[in-house]
Order: C-alpha cells, then sequence, then structure tokens
C-alpha cells in the first residue's frame, strides 16, 4: 500500500452491521462519497466488508454506485467478504450496476457483477493472478499479438476490471503497466 | 314482518330499528323483539344500526384442522365474498373457537380489518378463545390493528410490553414497517438466528429475502396504513419457519404497470394488461428473473424481488404472492421452482402479502 492507496472500513459509513435497502445505501453513499471527497489523492480504495452483511438493494446504492462515481478517476476493490451469500448479493448489486469490481482474499479473487468476454477472461485472469503485466509480457504469455493484447487491455480497464499507470520501461521510454486493482 | 326487513335491510343496510319500524309500520318494541330474537339472521353494530347477519358476518373456520392458514381465509373469501367488494358499511369478522391462526392468515385477517376500515366501515372482531386472543397480544397483532377495529370480547388493554419484545425467538412480533430508526430485516434475522444458530444460510437467506420486501413496502407500495413483517418458527418433528410481510398499498403491478409500456416495451407486448394471467406472470419473471422496476430513471434498479426469489430458491421455500384479485404459489426444491400455480379471480384483498414457508434443516429447535 502507498499514500495513494486507502483502506475503508465498510462498517463506519453504514454505522449498522444489517444494513438493507435503497435508502440505508443511499444515506451510506453520502457518508463514502463525502470521506473520499477529502481524500483528493487517493487512487486505489480497498472497502473492507468486515462483519457487514447487507442485501443487494443497499449493496448497490451504496458500493457499487460509489464505484461507478469515480470511474476512470479512482479505483476500487473489495476485501475481507467472505460471507458467500452476501458476496451473491454484491454480484448481482454489480451486475444491475454494470460495474464489475473485484473481490480479494489473500491470493484468490472473485470477478463481481458483469464478466468480461470470453476473450478477454484468460487476460484479465492473467493481470489479476500477476498483478500487472506489461502489452507485450500480455501478448507472449497468451501467445497473441502486441497490437490484439493491447486492444483486450485497453478494453478491460475502459470496462472498470483493471488499471493503467505509466512506467519508466528499461529501455528509458514510456511504457503502460496493466494491474489489478489493489 | 320477516319479508319487509329483509327488503329493507337489503336495501339500506345499516337501518336504525325506530326508522325500520316507521317504513313498516309497525311498533318499535315489536319490531324490536323480532330483530333480537333471531340473532342468527340479524346483526346489530356498536351504533344500533341493523343488518342481515349474511352481509356483515365474515366467518373464518376451518371444519377439520386445529390451525387456520391463509387458504382458509381464502375459502372463506370465496365462499362469503370479499368484505371490502360489499357495500355494507359493517363487517363483523369471528374466528371461530378452538382454532389457532397461522401467521400467514393473520396477516390476511388484519389486511381485510384495516382496509375495511380505510373504507370506512364499523369493522369489529370476535375472537372467544383465550388463547387466541393471548397469543395474538404477544404478536402485537392488536398494534398493527387500526385503533378503531372493536374486539369482541375485549380488546387487551396493553399490548406486549417494550421489555418483552423480542424475548420469544420463536415469534418475531409483527414489525411495523418504516418506523425511522427500526431494522425490522435485523431483528427478524437476529431471531431466527438464536432458534438455529447452526443454519447460517437459512439465516442470511431469511433477512435478505425480508430485507428486499420491507424495502420495496418502504419504497413503492404507497400503503395507506403500515406494513408489517413477522416470523413464526413452529417446532414439531421437522421444525419449519414461515415469514411474513404484508402491506396495504397498490400491488407489486399497480406500480410497475404505470411505467411499462414505456420503460419496457416488449415486456409490455409480452404481458398484455387485458390477459387474465399477464400480471401474475410479470411478477414472476420480476421475482424469478430480475431487472424490472417501476423507478424511471434508473436503469439499475430491479434487484429487489429478483433477491427474494434467490433467497426462496436458497430456501427451498413455498411462496405466496398474494395480489389484490390474483394470487402466485411457488414451489422451491433442489434450488428451482416448478411450475408456478396461478389463482385467478380472486375477491378483493388489497396490497401485497408475501409469504415463505420452509423447513429448517436441523431436527430441533433452541429454546
Amino acid at each position: 500500500m502507498n499514500q495513494n492507496s486507502v483502506i475503508l472500513e465498510l462498517l463506519k459509513f453504514t454505522n449498522e452491521t444489517h444494513p438493507y435497502g435503497n435508502a440505508m445505501g443511499r444515506q451510506a453513499f453520502v457518508n463514502l462519497i463525502s470521506h473520499l471527497d477529502t481524500l483528493p489523492k487517493a487512487h486505489v480504495i480497498g472497502i473492507s466488508f468486515g462483519n457487514v452483511v447487507a442485501d443487494s438493494s443497499f449493496l448497490r446504492e451504496a458500493v457499487i454506485s460509489v464505484v461507478k462515481h469515480y470511474r476512470g478517476e479512482k479505483f476500487f476493490y473489495i476485501q475481507d467478504l467472505d460471507d458467500a451469500d452476501v458476496r451473491d448479493n454484491c454480484h448481482y448489486a454489480a451486475e444491475a450496476k454494470r460495474q464489475p469490481i473485484v473481490a480479494w482474499s489473500g491470493h484468490d479473487y472473485s470477478i463481481l457483477g458483469p464478466q468480461p468476454s470470453s476473450s478477454n477472461l484468460a487476460l484479465l485472469e492473467m493481470v489479476l493472478s500477476k498483478r500487472s503485466v506489461t502489452t507485450a509480457q500480455a501478448a507472449v504469455d497468451l501467445d497473441i499479438s502486441v497490437q490484439n493484447a493491447s486492444t483486450k487491455l485497453k478494453k478491460l480497464v475502459e470496462e472498470g476490471y483493471i488499471m493503467r499507470r505509466e512506467e519508466v520501461a528499461e529501455s528509458g521510454g514510456i511504457e503502460y503497466v496493466y494491474a489489478a486493482i489493489r | 314482518m320477516q319479508k319487509g326487513i329483509e327488503q329493507l335491510l337489503k336495501r339500506s343496510p345499516g337501518l336504525l330499528a325506530k326508522d325500520m319500524a316507521r317504513e313498516l309500520g309497525v311498533e318499535k318494541t315489536t319490531l324490536n323483539s323480532h330483530l333480537h330474537s333471531k340473532p342468527s339472521e340479524y346483526f346489530k353494530d356498536d351504533s344500533f344500526r341493523w343488518y342481515l347477519r349474511r352481509d356483515v358476518v365474515f366467518y373464518i373456520t376451518t371444519p377439520n384442522a386445529v390451525w387456520i392458514s391463509s387458504a382458509h381465509v381464502e375459502i372463506a373469501l370465496r365462499k362469503q365474498g370479499s368484505p371490502l367488494e360489499s357495500k355494507a358499511k359493517c363487517l363483523h369478522i369471528i374466528i371461530e373457537k378452538d382454532r389457532n391462526l397461522l401467521l400467514d392468515a393473520i396477516a390476511k385477517i388484519l389486511a381485510l380489518a384495516n382496509q375495511s376500515v380505510h373504507m370506512g366501515k364499523t369493522v369489529s372482531i370476535e375472537i372467544v378463545a383465550r388463547g387466541t386472543l393471548s397469543y395474538l397480544n404477544r404478536a402485537r397483532f392488536f398494534d398493527r390493528l387500526h385503533p378503531d377495529v372493536r374486539i369482541i370480547p375485549k380488546r387487551p388493554k396493553t399490548s406486549v410490553g417494550e421489555k418483552e419484545i423480542g424475548s420469544n425467538h420463536r415469534l418475531v412480533e409483527l414489525q411495523e414497517i418504516g418506523v425511522p430508526k427500526t431494522n425490522v430485516p435485523k431483528q427478524i434475522r437476529n431471531s431466527l438466528e438464536k432458534i438455529a444458530p447452526d443454519q447460517k444460510r437459512n439465516v442470511n437467506a431469511v433477512q435478505f429475502a425480508i430485507s428486499e420486501l420491507v424495502n420495496n413496502v418502504e419504497e413503492h407500495s404507497q400503503t395507506p396504513y403500515p406494513g408489517f413483517a413477522g416470523l413464526q418458527c413452529y417446532g414439531g418433528t421437522r421444525p419449519n419457519v414461515m415469514l411474513v410481510v404484508s402491506d396495504n398499498g397498490l400491488g407489486i403491478c399497480g406500480t410497475l404497470r404505470p411505467v411499462l409500456a414505456s420503460k419496457y416495451p416488449d415486456l409490455a407486448l409480452e404481458f398484455p394488461a387485458d390477459a387474465a394471467d399477464a400480471d401474475p406472470l410479470l411478477i414472476i419473471k420480476a421475482f424469478t428473473e430480475g431487472g424490472i422496476s417501476q423507478v424511471i430513471n434508473d436503469d439499475s434498479r430491479g434487484t429487489g424481488l429478483h433477491t427474494s426469489g434467490r433467497q426462496a430458491a436458497n430456501l427451498n421455500a413455498n411462496v405466496l404472492i398474494r395480489q389484490e384479485n390474483f394470487e402466485i404459489h411457488l414451489k422451491y426444491r433442489d434450488g428451482a421452482h416448478g411450475e408456478p400455480k396461478l389463482k385467478l379471480g380472486l375477491p378483493k384483498l388489497s396490497g401485497t402479502h408475501v409469504i415463505f414457508s420452509f423447513f429448517l434443516t436441523k431436527p430441533r429447535l433452541s429454546d
């Protein structure tokens, strides 16, 4: 974790271990946005579920709406979401909003919400398991052209599955690194 | 005289004896004596207004079973007609003595009584069995019942004390929906958790099923008299749970229909309003597939009913959805529902009444 990365305890924004419905969700959304707006440098945000057991409507209005609100500006992931039923609810909430988000549990991950096309799934799984790749690495590993890898990786970024950052290449130039949101 | 009284009360139910006597040209005392001598024919309300008994008495019974269920209330509705469709200004509900009420029956009786009051009727409920009266008091039935409803023999003076609420975990009192700072789904979850602490999946499923339904009542139902939710565990060799979420609002299609053609034109064609089974089939689609919501400017809505449907599958529940004139029965087994059963053209009962019943897998309940 660096200074651009923060973890938010969801409970602090719900004030309730078992929140439900749209009204509570909208209030949690306001609480989250108010807090995040005070953290302009925070770029990668982890949302820790802890003991929060919430339904789909709440998660759609609170968590997923926040992720969508900052799409392309801040990048979100979920952690400590161990309850399979809550994970299901989050998946359906993300699907309804057409906003994917990855839930991490150690090295394991679940892609919640809309799933990438089958042709992009292998590439996404590679990025998530390796945590970051360059276009060239992706092209080699998947035995596809650099052009093809680049197109697919850009699409995954646009769709909100992964993020992209610029790094200085060994050659001295700038290269794009595609990374898991974490 | 009897024929004359019948004709008068059929034409103008709720007449005073003095007015009937004048119309019939008989002495008031003679008329009164006749009316009081035939309690099986005539009914007098608290304002001394007279009715033909068959027009105002709604008798709920079961010939053989000890428990009165939602189905028995429906039988009464079918045989006697819905009080909500009767012109009589009075309703007298009788619950047969020596019968116990299942939670699903309680929900429908409450709805009938409250909706009748809302229509301007004078309503009374006769509950002779002390045990039933005491159980209903414990369930906070009288808190959910409109205060103008008269209870015979007597409305309990105080409902269950605040301290006692939640103390009997086998019964979650009928909790009013929409009270600020109350979390009905959590209360119900907590109760089930205490009864069946080893059934986490069931507990989660109940919470989510209820929370989405409660959320729908709060957001969409426009219920003129508050909705409620409750849960009851029934023991025996195979413990089972019944949960109810009930309101007196517009009904699911009452809120969906106005937006269907503009928001979902394909669905409007698939489920035309003039087809008898269109509304129930539309609800089944929303319940099992999701993605249908009355919220105009947000395509991401419509997860609520679907979440409840998913939980019904998780619980392998029997689900009953009663709307104004029809009822849907979905039976989930092994995570999927069989062919839905529809009962169309039912007597009127406004609002939405959703009932889940399912078996716990645990052989015994905790005390």
